[in-house]
């Protein structure tokens, strides 16, 4: 027996904001929104991509679904059923018909006619404009449904509900297709690594010096949760102005 | 390194109603005056024979006081500690503490009244731990040991006193027993009771550890009698009135105290008296009493004589109860005043309150009269105004056993089926079980969640087969009441029973079945889940179980359950670390520490620190691995689990082994293996061999790797478990790819990772793909090693295995050599890998074999001492607290079998003290030395033990010490001599000169020391003295220089070394020299002795100018 006990973290934003908003990021990410259907992240752990998605979520303008995956959600039947309530909580009323049935049954015999199930429920049961985040989907990529569900699934998005795809690698249905038809954003980790003049935003939230910023953005190429950590280590062991002269050891 | 068996003790969660919470408070009961000693009687007789038995065998561990009612055991006891134990330890037994967890809370709550700050660690294991006392009360035992041997400096005597309530069947024996085998030589314990407990005597006996003072001893002898009677009676008896006395009471001091108190009442004249007296020893022991029971009785006012015989009823009398009761009686007056005039009744008492017991001859007096009085009725309806007040008060235990005894069995029932949920969380089972057993079958039917409860106690005692068969019948019970959420939670319990037993499929339908009952959100859906969680995760299906987990931890939370919570939490960090998703497995093992807050720790913790070294190991993080197996150790320690501990060296090896430091590893690996072994464990199911196998690979010996990981292939075939095969297999192939044979190493991977694959273990597939790659390559199947890098990378990204892949990468530079491979880097390791492709190839400089591993403990004495565990881990600079407790250790460790007599060492250490001086300083050397030993150290060890009347060296733990190694150089020297082996005498020789650093015990200037410093000294001198001649003849002039010169340094008289350095000097042609030579000898003879050199020496001087 499948349990279907909504945990409800699992479709909680993360309480927790980044520290500086990054305008570059937000900016590649709201145009994704107004051309494309969907946008997937992705960068290694630590490269940022939660906190960019959380950032953006405030202030896109959208309500937004959050559903962040875990290991033990490779079944399709337990995704489709958070995927469903994710929704659920933001469109009263969601998934309440066909889709509660379909997601508590437990074969599907067309993944596709699922993925077209849950669009037509989206454009059937209006409301605001919608954001939806899936965080963390890497976890289930192995799983067999992932490839037909999402291909199916994301071209055929109405413009009012934008899919955010968060992963630490590129998902294993093709986006080249997509990406050659302009419909999909991606935001990678090259992209998603700071910059000189957000290192030094950061710096500067920790009341550190610019120069420091710069000498701990070579040590960690830029990568979020790695400069962050480093801040936040030399802003409580900072009492003057010997930050730079201490980098060294401690990354 | 390691992967696959974790410590995966996944806790059963707690059944009962009531959380931890409850049973940390547990008012109902704990009963502070049971751990007070009685009051001393207002006149007592002094029997200097029996204290000074009782304190001559404070040096044994035990003391048993047996024999009948009213001997005077207590009384005996009582005035022995009050007067000559500095610290003590009063438990007054009731059948209430025949279960382990009650007994040993009241124990600790003892030890810590008498030793501030005892029993922290101790009382928070037991309270968060009720159900694992319930099954395995010897690992509390070790706990409260732990606590003792830390805590506990000064001489503590413990008294249990009415041990016989305790019955014959109960677990508390076992407990005692293993206290008592491993008491600490702090501690003593005097056990009084009525019978001879059925505890393993007989051992202590041949030990010589018991001591036994019995009714024969406790009786009165004739001048005992004859000073009673001078002191309280103010009467010298003739010769022929105490051979009565004798025939007729045996030296029985009841009676002797009866006739007291009569004498005291009719104000005996001597002339009077002795007629009287005759009369009354004509009488038996019973009758005696029940005759001067009823003269006391009736001298009482009628009032009090009602008041009497109604509290005989009660167990325990306490004064707000009587109070309540019997509010026209002035119990607050009546009872000290009871007591005062010695009413047969005693009191514990404290400045917090009061506890009255009646004399239990005089109890069961005033029981049998009442009965006779008034009648069952009203004796039954006594009983029923008991219950009423215990009801109110909450004492529910109480409250039962009146109903019980009024005959009011459904209500009886009705309590222990709404209350036993407390019993079993304040562990009070063998009290459950008791009134349970008492009550009729139509009660329990009437009641079935008392039948439930005394299922949950036959569970937590491992009965399983007779919880089954309770929960069975309860839960049918409970559907034909339609006791729905009764019904649930006893197949919840079913479930569990079933899990152990295996019987997963049957597990799972019970838990479907309690769901379908349950209420939505209720504790007991929550429980399920955990339930269901644990036999998932045994039939390999994590995922699911994790979904339980998540699920039960999420209702925990809402119920504000935080030990079930942890629980939860622990639980889902695992199948997290078995999939290999350590930064997951991390996130949850964190949060079960962070629920805890500040409160003590718990067993399970030592697992999950363990695992959070695991994951930091995998993950590169070496500091914050070692930080959490520091702490496992010393969990594991304090909770004595010696597994646990074997799996923590395993993983420092692990660690020192990925930090190249493999003496280090070796060593580590030598001691989980000795954990292991001293355990029972099956090697072949534990991942040590592997490790080791790895290590010998490391050091370059392929072939003894290979060797190893064939046989632990085929042991782990005949094991029928494919995870730790595959993972064997993966190792193996490891060796094979270093030894050049990849077609093995290809058809050992390719089975070993479809299974990885199947089953989500992607540490290992990410292993298995890289090693993949490096066949295929070797083999010139560039595809085939894209295709399993590309998979590689992948699952190091997704899963964050950064610092594993840094290390493939540098490894195997080769490997991703080529542009399609050297394209699947994230951008930062493909700079790394052009920085290590630049540097010319390296070679990995030779590793040291790995050495044996260092000795437990070091102590050398020929020099400054030194003492230390760890070369690199040196005691704490300031350790030693005392130099006598230094000296002390010393002196063990330099005596033969490395052991002394505690009677050695005060004549050693304090002959000039006085006794109670000794007392109070000898304990606390021995403590000083024990914790001097464990200062700055990772793991606890006590290497000075107590037995049998000695202190010892602990001989399970291995020595190094200079003395022991000089001394066996000299007898070896000797042997070689005997057999003509010049050149090896004088290698030990050489050797044996090369540890003397100094005098024995330098700076040491005790009595003791001296010998052995002369002995030492003197060999020294000998054996330079032979080399310094062996070496003349040998004609190395220089050495025999050096050598006679190194003696005169400590001797500077010995003329004929001097005669040695003047033939030297004149062989080299220092004639100068010579002379100076001579001259110092002859102004040091001259000035200290007054004397010229002797003609031998002037015959060597002339000789030598020549």
């Amino acid at each position: 027996m499948v349990s279907m006990q909504v945990i409800h973290d699992k479709i909680t934003a993360p309480r927790q904001n980044p520290r500086v908003s990054r305008p570059r990021l937000l900016g590649m990410l709201g145009e994704g929104l107004n051309s494309c259907t969907s946008t997937i992240v992705t960068g290694r752990a630590g490269a940022g991509k939660t906190m960019l998605a959380k950032d953006f979520t405030r202030g896109c303008g959208r309500r937004a679904a959050w559903y962040t995956v875990e290991a033990s959600d490779g079944e399709l039947p337990i995704f489709f059923h958070y995927l469903v309530e994710s929704v659920g909580r933001q469109r009263p009323g969601f998934g309440r018909g066909i889709l509660s049935h379909l997601a508590s049954s437990s074969g599907f015999e067309d993944i596709a006619s699922l993925a077209e199930a849950f669009l037509y429920e989206l454009q059937e049961c209006r409301g605001e404009p919608l954001l939806l985040v899936v965080d963390d989907l890497h976890l289930i990529y192995d799983a067999v449904w992932v490839v037909p569900f999402f291909r199916r699934l994301l071209p055929l998005l109405p413009p009012e509900a934008h899919m955010l795809l968060i992963g630490r690698s590129l998902p294993p249905t093709p986006v080249w297709r997509m990406r050659s038809k302009q419909t999909l954003c991606l935001v990678e980790e090259d992209a998603l690594a700071f910059n000189a003049q957000e290192a030094a935003d950061l710096f500067a939230s920790y009341g550190l010096a610019a120069r420091d910023a710069h000498a701990a953005l070579e040590q960690t190429q830029g990568r979020a949760a790695a400069l962050d950590a480093l801040a936040r280590r030399m802003s409580w062991e900072e009492v003057g102005g010997h930050a730079a002269g201490r980098l060294h050891g401690i990354v | 390194m390691a992967r696959r068996n974790r410590s995966d003790s996944t806790p059963e969660p707690a059944l009962t109603g009531p959380t931890r919470e409850d049973a940390r408070k547990r008012p109902t009961f704990f009963l502070r005056t049971k751990l007070l000693p009685p009051r001393p009687a207002s006149v007592l007789l002094s029997r200097p024979r029996l204290t000074e038995r009782l304190q001559a065998n404070l040096s044994h561990p035990v003391t048993l006081v047996t024999a009948p009612a009213g001997s005077g055991k207590t009384t005996l006891v009582a005035d022995f500690v009050r007067a000559h134990a500095r610290r003590f330890v009063w438990y007054q037994l009731d059948r209430g503490d025949a279960d382990p967890l009650v007994f040993l809370e009241y124990l600790t709550h003892g030890v810590g009244q008498a030793v501030p700050g005892f029993g922290e660690v101790t009382l928070s294991y037991l309270r968060q731990s009720a159900d694992e006392v319930a099954r395995l009360p010897a690992r509390a035992v070790d706990v409260l040991l732990n606590e003792v041997l830390q805590e506990v400096s000064q001489q503590l005597v413990v008294v249990l006193d009415d041990y016989h309530h305790l019955g014959r069947e109960t677990a508390v024996h076992a407990v005692l027993d293993r206290l008592i085998s491993y008491l600490p030589d702090v501690m003593h314990v005097i056990v009084v009771s009525r019978d001879v407990p059925p505890l393993a005597l007989s051992r202590l006996r041949s030990q010589d550890s018991l001591a036994i003072i019995d009714r024969q001893e406790l009786l009165f002898t004739d001048e005992e009698t004859r000073e009673l009677f001078r002191q309280v009676f103010d009467l010298e008896l003739t010769p022929e009135q105490l051979t009565e006395y004798r025939e007729r009471t045996q030296g029985w001091i009841t009676a002797l105290q009866l006739v007291r108190q009569f004498a005291q009442r009719e104000t005996l004249t001597p002339a009077a008296g002795a007629a009287d007296l005759k009369e009354v020893l004509r009488r038996s022991e019973h009758d005696i009493f029940d005759y001067f029971a009823e003269e006391v009785f009736a001298d009482e006012t009628e009032d009090v004589r009602r008041f009497l015989l109604r509290i005989s009823l009660l167990d325990r009398i306490e004064l707000d109860v009587c109070a309540r009761l019997y509010p026209e009686s002035n119990s607050r007056h009546v009872l000290p005043e009871l007591v005062r005039r010695n009413v047969f009744m005693t009191v514990a008492s404290d400045s917090r309150g009061e506890e009255y017991r009646l004399h239990p001859l005089f109890r069961s007096f005033l029981q049998r009269r009442l009965s006779q009085e008034s009648g069952p009725g009203e004796v039954a309806a006594e009983h029923a105004r008991y219950a009423v007040c215990y009801l109110e008060r909450g004492e529910w235990e109480q409250a039962a056993r009146h109903l019980i005894a009024t005959g009011n069995f459904d209500q009886a029932a009705a309590v222990v089926a709404e209350r036993g949920g407390h019993w079993i969380a304040a562990g009070a089972l063998a009290s459950l079980v008791s009134l349970i057993e008492v009550l009729p079958a139509e009660a329990l039917r009437a009641h079935p969640r008392a039948l439930f409860y005394r299922g949950e106690v036959a569970r937590l005692r491992e009965e399983l087969d007779s919880a089954r068969l309770l929960y069975r019948r309860a839960a049918a019970l409970l559907r034909e009441q339609n006791d729905r959420e009764g019904e649930a939670e006893t197949l919840r319990s079913l479930a569990t029973v079933e899990r152990r037993y295996g019987d997963l499929e049957t597990a799972l339908a019970y838990l479907d079945r309690a769901v379908e009952l349950a209420e939505e959100d209720s504790v007991v859906r929550a429980k399920c889940s955990g339930t269901r969680g644990l036999c998932l995760m045994a039939k390999g299906e994590w995922a699911a179980a994790e979904r339980e987990f998540r699920a039960a931890l999420q209702s925990a939370e809402d119920h504000g359950d935080e030990h079930y919570a942890r629980l939860m939490s622990h639980n889902l960090g695992l199948p997290a670390l078995l999939r290999g998703d350590f930064e997951e497995s991390l996130r949850w093992l964190r949060r079960t520490l962070q629920y805890r807050g500040s409160a003590p720790p718990i067993p399970q913790e030592a697992g999950v620190h363990l695992n959070m070294a695991r994951c930091h190991l995998y993950r590169g993080e070496f500091a914050e691995c070692e930080s959490h197996l520091d702490r496992s150790l010393e969990l594991s320690q304090l909770f004595n689990l010696s597994v646990v501990q074997g799996e923590v060296f395993e993983t420092y090896g692990n660690l020192h082994r990925e930090l190249r430091e493999l003496a280090r590893a070796a060593n580590f690996y030598t001691r989980a293996a000795r954990i292991y072994k001293e355990a029972g464990l099956d090697f072949a199911r534990r991942e040590l061999p592997e490790e080791q196998a790895m290590l010998s690979a490391q050091e370059g010996d392929l072939d003894a790797a290979r060797s190893a990981l064939d046989r632990l292939v085929e042991a782990r075939a005949a094991l029928q478990n494919e995870a730790a095969l595959k993972s064997a297999m993966l190792a193996r192939a490891h060796v094979m790819l270093a030894q050049g044979e990849h077609a093995a190493a290809r058809a050992e991977l390719g089975p070993a990772l479809a299974y990885f694959r199947e089953h989500n273990y992607h540490y290992y597939e990410a292993q298995a793909s890289i090693a993949l790659a490096s066949c295929a390559m070797a083999e010139g199947r560039e595809g085939a090693c894209l295709e399993h890098l590309r998979r590689a990378v992948e699952l190091a990204v997704r899963y964050d295995y950064e610092y594993w892949l840094r290390r493939e990468v540098e490894q195997n530079p080769q490997l991703f050599s080529f542009e399609q491979a050297h394209k699947l880097l994230p951008a930062d390791l493909r700079r790394r890998l052009s920085s290590v492709q630049s540097r010319p190839p390296r070679v990995r400089e030779p590793l040291p074999p790995s050495s044996q591993p260092a000795s437990d403990l070091t102590v050398n004495m020929l020099g400054p001492v030194e003492i230390y565990r760890d070369p690199s881990h040196p005691l704490a600079p300031d350790a030693w607290t005392s130099k006598r407790a230094r000296d002390v250790l010393c002196f063990v460790a330099s005596r033969q079998h490395r052991r002394a007599s505690k009677d050695t060492l005060v004549d050693t250490f304090w002959r000039d003290d006085d006794p109670e001086s000794i007392e109070k300083k000898f304990h606390p050397t021995i403590s000083y030395v024990r914790k001097a030993l464990n200062s700055n150290q990772l793991l606890r060890q006590n290497f000075l033990l107590y037995k049998d009347g000695d202190y010892l060296l602990n001989p399970d733990l291995s020595y190094s010490s200079d003395v022991e190694e000089f001394d066996r150089l000299v007898v070896e020297a000797a042997a070689a001599l005997r057999g003509g082996q010049t050149d090896r005498c004088h290698e030990a020789y050489e050797e044996a000169v090369s540890l003397y650093r100094g005098e024995f015990m330098q700076g040491t200037h005790d009595e003791w020391v001296e010998e052995q410093r002369a002995y030492y000294r003197e060999q020294y001198l000998r054996m330079l003295e032979k080399l310094a001649a062996a070496a003349q003849e040998a004609g190395e002039w220089e050495r025999s220089l050096t050598l006679a010169q190194q003696i005169l340094r400590d001797d500077p008289f010995r003329e004929e070394v001097h005669c040695r350095i003047m033939r030297a000097q004149a062989a080299l042609g220092n004639r100068v020299a010579v002379k100076e030579q001579y001259e110092t000898l002859r102004s040091l003879l001259q000035k200290e002795l007054g004397v010229e050199p002797a003609q031998e020496t002037q015959r060597v001087y002339r000789e030598s100018l020549k």
